[in-house]
């Protein structure tokens, strides 16, 4: 009974609020009511944060596409063609930057109300301004209607879920430290992996919860600058505890000792200050400040190690010092925000400007695809007589058209599906029932009944997409309003107009680019090596040569490139068709992306690295060495940009080739350095100079590993052209 | 409805419904592009269809 009663009240109050949104319209004799309706059935989520997120990116998405819409419709009132180029290149780049990291929603909303508008008034212009006037009262109304009602009915705040994913980080950070970093102890290479696989999902689930708890609790909006800046520390130092433990791992596979002779003393400090956060979260004041630590390296023993396995050693240190440094900062922050420390103990970075960059080519890609969906409905429109739905045709070709570019991976046929089924059930309650109902009373019963049932049936996150069609098919089919009229061409409109618009998003899927998703993995993973091997390219010699306009632009975007690219994989590899492609197993391809992740980390690491060493002496004398390196390893990226199918014989290859290099680059090390001076050769040189052989071979080790996990993975039926 | 929507919505279905089918087969692997072969077929199914079924 109290599970029934719980999952009932989120359904009861976007029920109550549709009921209440559509009587006000009604009451107001506006028209159109069912825009308030769309309102509160689109921003009704799961806490009042959320909904008011939402609904203030709705309303905001609304006012910037009522002023973008009136001024198309001023402008092109008599030139149908500039009209749609205009009014398509507009959408466009709200796809652009829906796809972006920050105000999704907003974007979405200011592009599809802007094509509604449009499409609304621009044949009618002489009622254009009212048509969007009336579009942005009803979106206020059914988002004032259901705010208000999310506050005063069981208001459910973030604040809960917010604190308890920072604990959770906390809690997971430390236990992630202690199994990656404290080997002797609980060294259990199975944990490891989980670990990270819940801290990456928590600090996904923190970024959700952030905005929504900025709204709905008063203590996270005061220090909300601090918090944005606790979810950049914490990202950064899950990124550094895993850095460390491939260090020490890597280490322990070669057979070299760590030689930092206090590490434990090291660990024990910092499971002190993570035992401290997550006190401090909890409420208690911290006992003392962090300890100073400062690792120190047996030098004797360094002076035995090779030269590589010094630069492993140097570089672990390095690691081990930014996790010293992270772990304080955050230490810091968490005593901040949780009022134990004054604001001004925590230093949050300025604001900085964003930048020109270079466009991201998937977002490009959606681009593309709605601006050809909503000409060929555009089009279609024009040129073919009487077509079901008319300007909705367009409207909703644009709606689709941006839900589909969001989400290329997902086929047709599993938007196609729900959809069909929430339009037949529309169509089934405005023949069969609302013909039979008079007055208020019994509409308004039947808007609740159905919106009840609808929000009750599907309210777990995975069928919210089941949910936002039913929602949206009832409320568009039935166009209830004062004047209400029936007919059945709505009924055979709709179920002409969405078979009609999914053929359109079905030829945009095959053209110009076709999105099976074997074929976009394979672009995805060509894109990478290409771009791993720009950047190897650019690396010049003379790095005192400082990159400018184009050059930099081109690699701030390679190395966005390969950092974004495993991302972007992950949903493609989750979406595979496995059948199609014999000689591929699910698991292999899953195994691949952490393979390219670690190998972004090394490229990362060896242009930052590559970018300090200034040494000339030290350049002038690895230079042959390194660029044949460079040359080997160029080399291979290219090869593998294409996924070659003899991947198995190249990884022999590439392993013999570069274990060959890295022992001439050893000796070639060896002797430069028996041959420089003190003058020639500084102490900080010498430190950069271990990072970069640490990083040289890093990159080489992951290459050669990612090669060995692709040879488990038969690429020939990948390559077989299909539609 | 007009002829011509009627001759593009099933020219397009067929298209769709012989794409699948030489992907069945691996048929699809002797095109150099099926995207374009895809366009190709669309129309040719829509002239026939257009021309000896539904007279536009």
């Amino acid at each position: 009974m109290n599970s029934f009663a719980d999952k009932a009240k989120e359904p009861f109050k976007t029920a109550l609020a549709m009921v209440i949104a559509y009587g006000i319209a009604l009451a107001m004799d506006w028209g159109n009511p069912y825009w308030a309706g769309f309102a509160v059935a689109f921003v009704s989520l799961a806490t009042v944060g959320q909904s008011f997120n939402k609904a203030a990116m709705r309303m905001f998405g609304t006012l910037v596409a009522v002023v973008v819409a009136l001024l198309l419709i001023g402008l092109f009132p008599q030139e149908r063609w500039l009209f749609m180029l205009f009014l398509s290149t507009y959408v466009g780049f709200c796809t652009y930057l829906m796809a972006g990291p920050k105000q999704q929603y907003f974007w979405n909303v200011s592009g599809f109300v802007c094509i509604l508008i449009c499409m609304s008034a621009g044949p009618d212009p002489v009622n254009a301004f009212d048509t969007a006037v009336l579009r942005a009262e009803e979106t206020g109304l059914g988002i004032l209607v259901y705010s208000l009602i999310a506050m005063l009915l069981w208001p459910v705040s973030s604040r809960r879920n917010f604190f308890a994913t920072v604990s959770q980080i906390a809690s997971v950070q430390r236990h992630f430290c202690r199994a990656g970093l404290n080997r002797s102890v609980e060294g259990d290479p199975v944990q490891v992996p989980a670990l990270k696989g819940q801290l990456l999902q928590a600090q996904t689930q923190l970024q959700q919860l952030l905005l929504a708890a900025e709204s709905d609790t008063r203590e996270v909006f005061e220090m909300r600058r601090y918090w944005q800046h606790y979810k950049e520390q914490a990202t950064r130092l899950t990124e550094t505890i895993d850095r460390c433990h491939q260090g020490l791992a890597e280490l322990e596979a070669s057979n070299t000792p760590h030689l930092l002779t206090n590490l434990d003393f090291f660990l024990d400090e910092l499971d002190a200050r993570f035992a401290a956060i997550e006190k401090i979260l909890a409420g208690e004041k911290p006992e003392q400040d962090p300890n100073e630590i400062e690792l120190v390296l047996d030098m004797t023993g360094l002076q035995a190690l090779s030269h590589f396995q010094r630069a492993a050693v140097v570089v672990l240190q390095e690691r081990m010092e930014q996790l010293d440094q992270l772990t304080r900062a955050l230490f810091e922050t968490v005593s901040v925000v949780s009022g134990f420390a004054e604001p001004a103990k925590a230093t949050i970075p300025r604001t900085t400007i964003p930048t020109l960059q270079w466009p991201d080519p998937d977002r490009m890609l959606a681009v593309i695809r709605v601006m050809l969906t909503m000409w060929l409905a555009y089009l279609a429109l024009i040129y073919v007589d009487s077509i079901p739905g008319g300007n909705s045709f367009v409207t909703m070709a644009g709606v689709f058209g941006m839900i589909m570019a969001s989400l290329p991976m997902v086929s047709i046929r599993t938007i196609f599906v729900p959809l069909m089924a929430s339009v037949v059930f529309g169509c089934l309650i405005y023949v069969f029932i609302l013909p039979h109902l008079s007055g208020f009373l019994s509409l308004g019963s039947l808007l609740f009944i159905v919106t009840f049932a609808i929000c009750y049936l599907f309210s777990s996150p995975k069928q919210q997409l089941g949910r936002t069609f039913a929602l949206a098919m009832f409320v568009s089919i039935a166009s209830i309003d004062n004047q209400q009229v029936y007919s059945f061409m709505v009924v055979a409109t709709n179920m002409l107009m969405f078979p009609l618009l999914f053929l359109f998003l079905a030829v945009t899927a095959y053209f110009p680019v076709n999105l099976r998703t074997e074929k976009s993995f394979l672009r995805l993973h060509e894109r990478y090596f290409r771009s791993c091997s720009e950047l190897l390219s650019g690396m010049q010699r003379d790095v005192q040569q400082t990159e400018r306009g184009y050059a930099r632009l081109r690699k701030a975007f390679q190395l966005r490139e390969i950092s974004s690219i495993p991302a972007k994989l992950a949903p493609w590899a989750k979406f595979l068709d496995i059948k199609a492609l014999p000689g591929t197993e699910a698991q292999d391809v899953q195994a691949l992306l952490p393979k390219l992740q670690d190998l972004t980390g090394r490229m990362k690491e060896l242009v930052e690295v590559r970018s300090v060493l200034r040494n000339q002496y030290l350049i002038s004398e690895l230079g042959e060495e390194a660029v044949s390196w460079r040359h080997n390893l160029l080399e291979a990226f290219k090869s593998l940009e294409s996924a070659p199918t003899d991947i198995t014989q190249k990884h022999e290859t590439y392993r013999k080739r570069l274990d060959g290099l890295i022992d001439r680059l050893e000796t070639r090390i060896r002797e430069t350095l028996d041959r420089a001076t003190g003058e020639q050769f500084g102490k900080e040189d010498g430190e950069h100079f271990y990072r970069l052989l640490g990083v040289y071979r890093g990159v080489t080790e992951a290459l050669v590993g990612y090669t060995a996990t692709a040879g488990a993975i038969d690429w020939g039926p990948w390559h077989e052209e299909r539609f | 409805m007009p002829p011509l929507l009627v001759a593009g919505m099933l020219g397009v279905i067929i298209a769709l419904v012989t794409a699948h089918l030489l992907n069945r087969y691996r048929l699809s692997r002797y095109f150099s592009h099926p995207p374009l072969v895809f366009v190709a077929l669309t129309m040719i199914y829509t002239v026939i269809i257009g021309t000896f079924f539904v007279r536009i």
